[in-house]
């Protein structure tokens, strides 16, 4: 089989894992709640706004037509009304989603290149110091609350120290093209903005970035271990290659492909770290608009952003194993 | 007589004693995995002495945890008097510290073994019967995969109200899943062994076989996982606790405390939150040291 049919063939697979999305943000949304219509149309909304929305999304039916208008909706884009920014979920998460997806986009490019290094540390210096180090390191970094370490971060470089900003993304770049500040200021060559926004997301891609970094560095550090111990480095090191070809040429090669797996599931944690991250540092996407929806019990927003980061989970897993098959030559397409 | 009764019990089980004490020579060994045996056996010793540690008790009214409030004394710095300081409302942040200590062990265990009981039940179940039941969980399972865990239980939080009840019903409907197929997993390699295929043509029924022979034999990995998932539930708790689904305010939750204080942090005052999120941290992190060493330790293939 060639790659484009192995694509097509786990795209095609995508559809009953969404439908599986699907059927659970519907249980939630439609099941669980005491009063569905109430929850949807929110708490405080007058007797006849709440009839109304149970006739609209017609909540007095039996489920299997809930079900039906439900995903009806969804397909057109009708994913309810937040009432806590009054217009429509899916415009609010049009908004967000870019400041989101720039942030876990950053807290990935510290992440992956740093926990590989750190991991191919501590598997060529196994058991010594830097391996200590960096092993502590790694469990510090699934251990740690990711809402406290960036209040740490703030209460350090802002509070005393007075480097860094602690909210927002800063100024908008002069031109929008992707809705992506950096690399919008730098394609409208606003380098005023630029400065700026770098400036404004440095603390908050490493507080996302940490638990990430970590599970990477683990992920890295055992593969190395397993494949060092392998005949055909053996041999590379007795035919006098030097050790660092040997390591990032020849072991690193193999040691990536439960690292890219790892990555692909940890992207999980990113996205649910950016819902703590972005409240902390008020950072204006989808995870902060989460975190108002709460305080103002918007149902709706809610259920869109959980939908909406399923479904960016998915299609990120969706990328990993394409990559995976597109890297590792032994794995049989379609098998 | 009771001489016999333990040479009995010596000699009956003499492999398990002699496995279990190497067990404990290899926890010796491992500094990383003694520190975090040594930090959990504090931090359970402080969840049962909470009330002689703390300085400050809770009160109970109408089950509401209440504190004592002595707004002579707010937002006091650490100090003898009051070692992590104080809240807006005077409240010791210490004593609160030492409390929620017991809460966070509650929610962790009660989550984990609630999720351990219903994976080992339909893992095993579906691991050795097979067929159309065992297709269908997994499929379930895969459903409940597409999700960041941390964003689904928030939103079955959302769903059923706020509240540390809710929040720990989420977690369990989170948690079920992996260690269904973790067990599952587990039963289908057992499964293939010969002791199996024996006591089923000697007429050993079904749950019988389960019981005795599948479930014990698959429990060494889901025990490493529940260490680990113990830190995990209290960290993702933390977590939603934080966005405001949690525990009411200015109660004994460190996830709760770390927010309340969180809008102090920029006017310096920062003891508020530090230390309930010092606490969730260390807490954490002694269950992964400790379910990290005990994975090494119970590898077979690294045993020896």
């Amino acid at each position: 089989m060639k790659l484009w049919q192995y694509v097509v063939r786990r795209l095609i697979m995508l559809i009953p894992v969404v439908i599986g999305v699907t059927l659970i943000t519907f249980t939630i949304s439609h099941v669980i709640p005491a009063n569905p219509a109430r929850a949807w149309a929110g708490q405080k909304a007058p007797e006849e706004v709440v009839k109304r929305i149970a006739e609209k999304y017609h909540l007095n039916d039996p489920l299997y037509v809930q079900y039906y208008y439900y995903l009806a909706g969804l397909v057109k884009g009708d994913w309810g009304y937040s009432h806590s920014e009054h217009r429509p979920v899916i415009a609010c998460l049009a908004d967000y989603f870019p400041a989101t997806f720039e942030l876990t986009l950053w807290a990935m490019m510290i992440a992956i290149p740093l926990g590989i290094y750190l991991g191919v540390v501590s598997a060529v210096k196994r058991n010594k110091v830097p391996d200590h180090l960096s092993r502590v390191f790694a469990l510090s970094g699934v251990s740690m609350p990711i809402f406290w370490l960036g209040l740490l971060l703030i209460l350090v470089f802002y509070t005393y120290l007075g480097i860094f900003p602690a909210s927002g993304r800063g100024i908008a770049p002069s031109h929008t093209y992707t809705g992506l500040y950096i690399l919008d200021s730098i394609l409208s060559l606003d380098f005023h903005a630029l400065v700026d926004d770098v400036w404004h997301i440095i603390l908050p891609s490493i507080t996302l970035s940490y638990a990430t970094l970590a599970v990477i560095t683990r992920m890295t550090r055992s593969s190395m271990l397993e494949v060092l111990r392998l005949d055909y480095i053996k041999t590379a090191k007795a035919k006098g290659l030097p050790d660092r070809v040997v390591i990032y040429r020849h072991a690193l090669r193999n040691a990536m492909i439960p690292t890219l797996t790892v990555s692909g599931l940890a992207f999980a944690g990113l996205l649910g770290g950016a819902v703590l991250t972005e409240t902390i540092f008020s950072w204006p996407g989808m995870g902060r608009y989460a975190y108002h929806a709460i305080s103002t019990l918007d149902f709706p927003a809610i259920m869109g952003v959980t939908f909406l980061m399923a479904v960016i989970f998915v299609i990120a897993n969706l990328i990993v194993d394409i990559l995976y098959a597109y890297l590792d030559p032994r794995i049989k397409l379609g098998e | 007589m009771a001489e016999n009764a333990v040479q009995t019990f010596g000699s009956k089980y003499e492999s398990q004693i002699k496995e279990f004490k190497y067990t404990l020579h290899l926890i010796r060994k491992s500094p990383l995995t003694l520190a975090g045996l040594i930090l959990l056996i504090l931090i359970f010793l402080v969840a049962i002495f909470a009330p002689y540690l703390a300085i400050d008790h809770p009160k109970y009214i109408g089950g509401q945890q209440t504190w004592y409030s002595d707004f002579s004394q707010t937002f006091q710095p650490p100090s003898w008097k009051h070692p992590f300081g104080t809240d807006d409302m005077g409240h010791d942040i210490y004593s609160m510290v030492i409390y929620g200590t017991r809460e966070a062990l509650y929610v962790g265990f009660i989550v984990v073994i609630v999720a351990m009981l219903i994976g080992v039940i339909l893992g095993a179940y579906s691991g050795y019967v097979g067929g159309w039941f065992d297709e269908v969980l997994m499929r379930i399972c895969d459903m409940f995969f597409a999700f960041p865990g941390l964003i689904l239980a928030m939103a079955i939080t959302a769903a059923l109200g706020p509240g540390l009840t809710h929040v720990m019903y989420a977690l369990m409907v989170v948690w079920w899943p992996a260690y269904t197929r973790i067990v599952r997993g587990q039963v289908l390699s057992v499964k293939q062994n010969q002791y199996i295929e024996a006591a089923r043509a000697v007429g050993v029924s079904r749950f019988k076989i389960i019981w005795r022979h599948v479930i014990p034999n698959s429990l060494p990995p889901i025990l490493v996982q529940a260490t680990m998932d113990l830190g995990n539930v209290i960290l993702t708790a933390a977590g939603l606790a934080f966005l405001g689904l949690g525990a009411a305010a200015y109660t004994a939750d460190w996830g709760v405390m770390v927010s309340q204080g969180r809008s102090w942090i920029l006017a310096g005052k920062w003891w508020w939150s530090t230390f309930p999120g010092l606490a969730i941290f260390i807490t954490v992190l002694a269950f992964n040291l400790f379910g990290d060493g005990l994975r090494d330790i119970l590898d077979p293939r690294l045993r020896r």
